[in-house]
């Protein structure tokens, strides 16, 4: 699969032929034997050691004072990180001996000696590269994100040691407001939520098309990768793994490659409450104050439910001007999500907040499942080329040194700025089978300038091959892009043939011309019946999955817990980070054993004389 | 607008064979053709045309009321979403202001708020 | 002389009996220093599964001095036993205002919770 280093946002101008509901697939459920590695028993911690942490100004002499006062032995110090491993005397008890050692001023921090046994590292073949959730400073292969990797080791949600507690989310369902999930890839199937007994057979539903299959028409693979972070099967030999080694996740279609509306939205927070899920997660955004949707999120919060969403990608400050929604809604069962970099850095494109914004999760680089295989193409070879079409490479001007790009342009010098032929009726196509798969769309970028409303570029495709444009299937656009590529697309569901010829046109009249067409970075993305395909991904879409698993398993692990309870835990148990500082609510990267860890402070206490 | 490994940004569809924009003949650019995202603040936040309508909890009649107030701007549908919302549909968009001075005129109606747009992270 | 000390004594006892102080010592209901009171402290369950669990807790501070830090406090540990983590106490207190906080601990996390918010108390 090419990846493109350059960061590129584009604009959609071009209209998409027609969406076309593709096949329902069956969903394949597949169970795997899920190895267990035996933890030893408890205590987790040695019962009368502590390590003692003291500031930084204080005097070896006044380390050991300090020790000896309480009676206990100084055994070493820890170097590099300066804690001072200390044996209590016999009777103190780590409790007490924390709560003694806290209240001396010369110390910042102590906690216990926790033993750590065989914890629970999952089996699956690409968990080397899940940085997020054990980040050994491994270099993650077909990166898009290129810097702090490799990253820091350790800078992770801890997963491993809370794994050794908890891996089974099936108690909460998490509801993934999305572009849909290809519910038969390989590492999803089992973990999908079962809507059966509730009318809904394929684990969700399409409040966009408006059917009973959540499967993504478009190929956009978007709420697959989202899904398998949340909960892609874990230790199953195979892929990745989520959060949740085991969870049931509601697939719910709201976004399509070009977007979603309020409307799609509100209709699945509404439906994911009525279904029993406990945990939404919505990696989108939009800069409006919606109160619809806001209506939405308080009925969820009355239901008990949990909303995690994405911060948003465009450096902002959600707290000014540019706001970001649900990010910037305030209710308090909605937490909001920034990106973090393998080296717990803010990712450059994540938005931030100091009290929009609550946490920080990994967001960068991350592998997870996706739909089906992309079919890229460089225009090199097998393709047929009419009048000026021509495969060129051509140096493009972007952010950042940029290497020169493979495109397909007309007239042949377009790079240099030539200019098309008049009277000009070229074609370039090549032919693709399609027929293995549920569904398919082709997306590229072009620059465009013709004469407007006279000279055309085209797009097109023939399901039983050839000249694409001797069919029915053809688009249109005229004008200029202003020298900016675009993104273009085109919904090739009804191509799923073993002779798919997909192409380009250009045509003009006997007068005036321009620069003509410049076309790149073209790719079919697809979804195949049990794909085991996997994509590496940036975005605090990313990040949004990591919280809203670990949600899930925060609430597997305390099934007695109040949503508030859940809230707590995530936003007080996770770990302070310099790049959260400030900018964020909590100032903390979420940590899953941190949050197991966390206790809520007794309420409710009453005094009576008796 | 999403930070992929493609990069792929989310806009609003354009019309099929509609003017991008002006064309400007032959005069060269003076840098190389650029990628670059269009800035947030261009991105259209509505769909054209749309809009969620909130009635009252327990209107009888309410397409009566609704298709009285919006007839005159084509109302291609009013489908049912949740929560006594509806979705309308028109083929002539007077504006959120007008549609608004329509709603606080019509007694079924609640509220009214464009049907905004929402973009994968 | 003699008749005067001892009509001093008996004015003393008298006095003494009056305020009901008894002459040598001895506790007895109804307030006077050195008396405790009984008094029970209550708390909503914590929700942790991990506190209701072998190895969790709570543990009740004690003061007489306002916003006190817990390490100088009285304790009394309510562990987790017989299958459940109790939810009350009964503390011995002098006359007197006392101040209490509870803290919630479990085996993940023997260092415990932060403590609840400080309530006071006054022993008669």
């Amino acid at each position: 699969m090419r990846n493109i280093h350059v960061m590129r946002k584009l604009v959609l101008i071009s209209a998409i032929v027609g969406l076309f509901f593709g096949a329902v697939a069956t969903a394949v459920s597949v169970q795997f034997p899920v190895r267990q590695v035996k933890s030893l028993p408890a205590p987790s911690y040695v019962v009368d050691e502590l390590l003692v942490k003291f500031k930084p100004h204080v005097a070896g002499r006044f380390k050991a004072q300090a020790i000896e006062t309480h009676g206990d032995r100084h055994i070493r110090e820890l170097t590099p990180n300066g804690y001072v491993h200390v044996k209590l005397k016999p009777g103190t008890g780590v409790t007490r001996g924390m709560t003694l050692y806290k209240a001396d001023s010369n110390i910042e921090s102590v906690q216990p000696n926790y033993i750590y046994h065989a914890t629970a590292v999952p089996n699956d073949i690409d968990y080397g590269q899940m940085w997020g959730l054990k980040n050994t400073g491994q270099m993650i292969s077909a990166a898009s994100y290129p810097t702090n990797n490799p990253g820091v080791a350790g800078q992770d949600m801890d997963m491993e040691a809370a794994w050794d507690h908890v891996k089974d989310c099936n108690s909460r369902v998490v509801a993934v407001l999305d572009s849909g999930v290809n519910y038969t890839h390989q590492d999803l199937a089992a973990n999908m939520w079962d809507g059966t007994a509730a009318g809904f057979p394929n684990h969700g539903f399409d409040f966009l098309d408006n059917d009973n299959d959540p499967m993504p028409q478009d190929a956009y693979g978007h709420g697959t990768h989202v899904a398998g972070t949340i909960g892609a099967v874990g230790n199953n030999n195979l892929g990745t793994t989520g959060v949740c080694w085991q969870a049931k996740i509601m697939a719910l279609r709201v976004l399509s490659a070009s977007g979603g509306t309020t409307a799609a939205i509100t209709q699945g927070v509404n439906f994911a409450v009525a279904h029993g899920a406990k945990v939404i997660n919505m990696s989108l955004s939009g800069s409006t104050f919606d109160p619809a949707f806001n209506t939405e999120i308080t009925n969820a919060r009355n239901n008990g439910v949990i909303v995690i969403v994405a911060a948003g990608n465009e450096a902002n400050n959600n707290d000014v001007a540019s706001t970001v929604y649900p990010c910037n809604f305030s209710q308090d069962n909605l937490i909001c999500v920034a990106a973090l970099d393998q080296a717990y850095a803010l990712a450059t494109f994540s938005n931030f907040g100091a009290t929009s914004v609550d946490v920080g999760a990994p967001g960068v680089n991350a592998k997870s499942a996706w739909p089906g295989p992309t079919i890229s193409d460089d225009f090199t070879s097998g393709w047929t080329l009419t009048g000026a079409f021509t495969a060129v490479s051509c140096d493009l001007d972007g952010p950042g040194p940029v290497a020169p790009f493979r495109m397909l342009v007309n007239p042949a010098n377009w790079c240099a700025f030539g200019s098309y032929a008049n009277n000009a009726n070229d074609v370039a196509y090549k032919t693709f089978d399609l027929s293995s798969f549920l569904h398919a769309r082709l997306g590229f970028l072009f620059f465009l300038d013709t004469q407007l409303n006279t000279d055309f570029a085209g797009t097109a495709y023939k399901s039983s091959g050839g000249d694409p444009f001797s069919g029915m299937n053809i688009t249109e656009v005229s004008g200029t892009t202003n020298n900016f590529a675009v993104e273009g697309s085109a919904d090739l569901n009804n191509c799923r043939t073993a002779t798919c010829s997909v192409g380009f046109r250009l045509r003009s009249d006997a007068a005036i011309i321009d620069f003509g067409l410049g076309i790149l970075d073209f790719q079919i993305d697809t979804v195949e019946m049990n794909s085991n395909v996997y994509q590496v991904l940036n975005g605090t879409s990313m990040a949004s999955p990591h919280v809203a698993g670990l949600a899930a398993l925060i609430w597997s692990y305390n099934p007695s817990y109040t949503y508030p309870d859940v809230v707590n835990s995530v936003k007080n148990g996770g770990e302070p980070i310099a790049a959260l500082s400030g900018i964020t609510t909590t100032g903390r990267a979420v940590n899953a054993m941190g949050s197991l860890r966390y206790i809520n402070p007794p309420s409710g206490v009453a005094v009576v004389i008796q | 607008m999403g930070q992929q490994g493609r990069g792929r940004a989310i806009a609003v569809l354009a019309l099929a064979a509609g003017a991008i924009s002006a064309c400007t003949i032959n005069s060269p650019p003076e840098t190389a053709p650029r990628l670059r995202s269009m800035p947030r603040a261009e991105q259209a936040d509505r769909v054209p045309g749309e809009y969620i309508v909130t009635l009252k909890a327990a209107v009888n009649d309410y397409h009566q009321e609704v298709r009285s107030a919006y007839a005159g701007f084509g109302i291609i549908h009013m489908k049912p979403i949740e929560n006594n919302r509806y979705l309308l549909k028109l083929e002539r968009d007077p504006g959120l202001s007008v549609i608004k001075q329509k709603a606080e005129q019509t007694p079924a109606i609640e509220s009214v708020q464009p049907n905004f747009i929402y973009r994968a992270q | 002389m003699k008749i005067r000390t001892s009509v001093m004594l008996v004015y003393s006892v008298a006095l003494v009996t009056l305020l009901g102080l008894a002459a040598c010592g001895g506790g007895g209901g109804g307030g006077g220093s050195g008396t405790t009171s009984s008094v029970q402290v209550s708390w909503t369950a914590n929700r942790e599964t991990a506190v209701n669990s072998p190895g969790g807790g709570y543990k009740v501070y004690y003061s007489s001095t306002a916003g006190f830090n817990i390490a100088s406090a009285n304790v009394i540990d309510v562990p987790y036993a017989a299958g459940a983590t109790p939810t009350s106490t009964t503390l011995s207190l002098l006359t007197g205002t006392h101040y209490i906080k509870v803290i919630a601990y479990s085996t993940l996390n023997p260092g415990g919770s932060t403590p609840s918010a400080e309530i006071a108390i006054t022993a008669p």
